[in-house]
């Protein structure tokens, strides 16, 4: 007692560094999951980050734009040309969608449980994204509310982007496939039956390895989710950017581009 | 420096850090404005405790926010403001470069302790990820540090009529 009267300060500090040790410890053995201090925690700071989020990007914008009017120019034809070809694609599907109609009753009258109803997709702006750390979390506008769950899978135009690890009322965490504590289980998308696993190497990329050691991936293949574990199958993952044989472990070893810019992530789809 | 103007500044930097900040982005990577509040705190305000005191706090309310686990970053962030705090002693604060220094080592530092912590609960992250990272973000903060420093440092001047200097 007589020392912690002498040494306030260093007693104090102690003191403080036990208790966060503490909760430490409680959180790990616990799993920070929902609850209601997170979130309370999460729902006021959504608000008020998600809106100087938007002010930023308008800036970020603004200020691209005005350095890049003749790349935008090119953008607009290109885009132009893009939206021609799938006005003529829509036109096809129709066709197609009739035939699908007639083929959805003729499995009905036949029993065959094949076709199946699409998911419901919710989008949400991406409001909360620190880049000072290695993390690959980030937090989205839409929640609860909107019937998001843990575990629920999110995507973009691009490909996979993560899965939800915890939501609330207004607000969501996802973890990208590109954090350290992710695994997906792939497939080539042109030889479906060439399988491995990725995880995030936390620099932005993939790294992960073939299951079979006599797998003819090549530079450039594109890898899809092969719906073992929790992704469900088809989702594109990225790109085979390097392969090195592991001599010791005889093992493929690859490192994926990912599909997706998670720079300049903005929106993303929830599959509910 | 009153204790709510520090509080103020902290909850800005918590609030600006994954939003507004990332407009300043440069090759995907942004200052770590709350280690930089807490590393220049503890550096020129030795009595008030604003890094350990305010550290804490933001340090627990991002980990709840941001984090899979909470504790890692206020545990972090209180060890390096009480380095800092220790340290000073045999520092002159009204040198830069002192203060270049502390902010460096504190950056390794901070980034070390909580890559430790995170990997006791389980994530399976490698060092050479973390010390490939320190670097960029370092030097990014380190320039949002100087010019906190050029603000809020107090150095004793010279006045004419003042006997000290005679």
């Amino acid at each position: 007692m007589r020392w912690i009267r002498e040494h306030k300060l260093i007693a104090a500090l102690i003191s403080l560094l036990l208790v966060l040790v503490i909760i430490f410890v409680v959180s790990m053995s616990s799993g920070q999951g929902n609850n209601s201090l997170t979130d309370a925690v999460n729902q006021g700071t959504t608000g008020v980050s998600g809106f100087l989020a938007n002010v930023g990007n308008g800036i970020k914008d603004n200020i691209a734009g005005l350095f890049s009017h003749g790349k935008m120019q090119d953008r607009i034809e290109e885009l132009e040309a893009e939206n021609e070809k799938l006005k003529r694609e829509l036109s096809e599907t129709k066709l197609e969608e009739s035939q699908l109609e007639q083929l959805k009753e003729l499995s009905a009258l036949l029993g065959y449980d094949y076709i199946k109803q699409g998911h419901k997709v919710v989008t949400a702006d991406v409001t909360l994204n620190d880049k000072s750390t290695w993390t690959g979390t980030f937090i989205i506008d839409r929640g609860t509310e909107a019937g998001i769950s843990v575990g629920k899978i999110v995507i973009n135009g691009s490909g996979l982007v993560g899965k939800i690890t915890a939501a609330g009322e207004g607000w969501a965490k996802v973890t990208s496939v590109i954090d350290s504590g992710s695994n997906v289980s792939f497939k080539l998308s042109r030889n479906g039956s060439q399988l491995g696993v990725v995880s995030g190497n936390s620099k932005g990329s993939l790294s992960g390895y073939m299951l079979d050691n006599e797998s003819t991936v090549t530079e450039g293949d594109i890898i899809l989710t092969s719906g073992m574990g929790t992704f469900p199958a088809g989702l594109e993952i990225g790109s085979v950017r390097s392969i090195t044989n592991n001599s010791n472990t005889l093992i493929k070893e690859i490192t994926v581009e990912p599909a997706v810019d998670f720079n300049s992530l903005r929106k993303v789809s929830v599959i509910l | 420096m009153k204790y709510w103007k520090a509080g103020l500044a902290f909850l800005v930097a918590f609030l600006i850090q994954p939003s507004f900040l990332n407009v300043i982005s440069i090759g995907g990577y942004t200052p770590n404005l709350i280690l930089c509040l807490v590393v220049i705190f503890s550096f020129l305000y030795e009595e008030e405790l604003y890094g350990v005191v305010f550290g804490a706090i933001f340090g627990l309310l991002y980990d709840i926010c941001y984090s899979n686990v909470i504790g890692p970053t206020p545990i972090a962030l209180v060890i390096v403001a009480f380095c800092i705090i220790f340290a000073r002693e045999f520092a002159n604060i009204e040198n830069i470069v002192n203060m270049w220094v502390a902010s460096a080592l504190s950056f390794v530092g901070y980034y070390v302790i909580n890559w430790v912590l995170i990997h006791i609960a389980g994530n399976p992250i490698g060092l050479s990820v973390v010390f490939g990272h320190i670097p960029w973000v370092t030097l990014y903060s380190m320039i949002v540090i100087t010019i906190m420093y050029k603000f809020l440092i107090k150095r004793v001047v010279r006045y004419h009529k003042d006997r000290y200097f005679r």
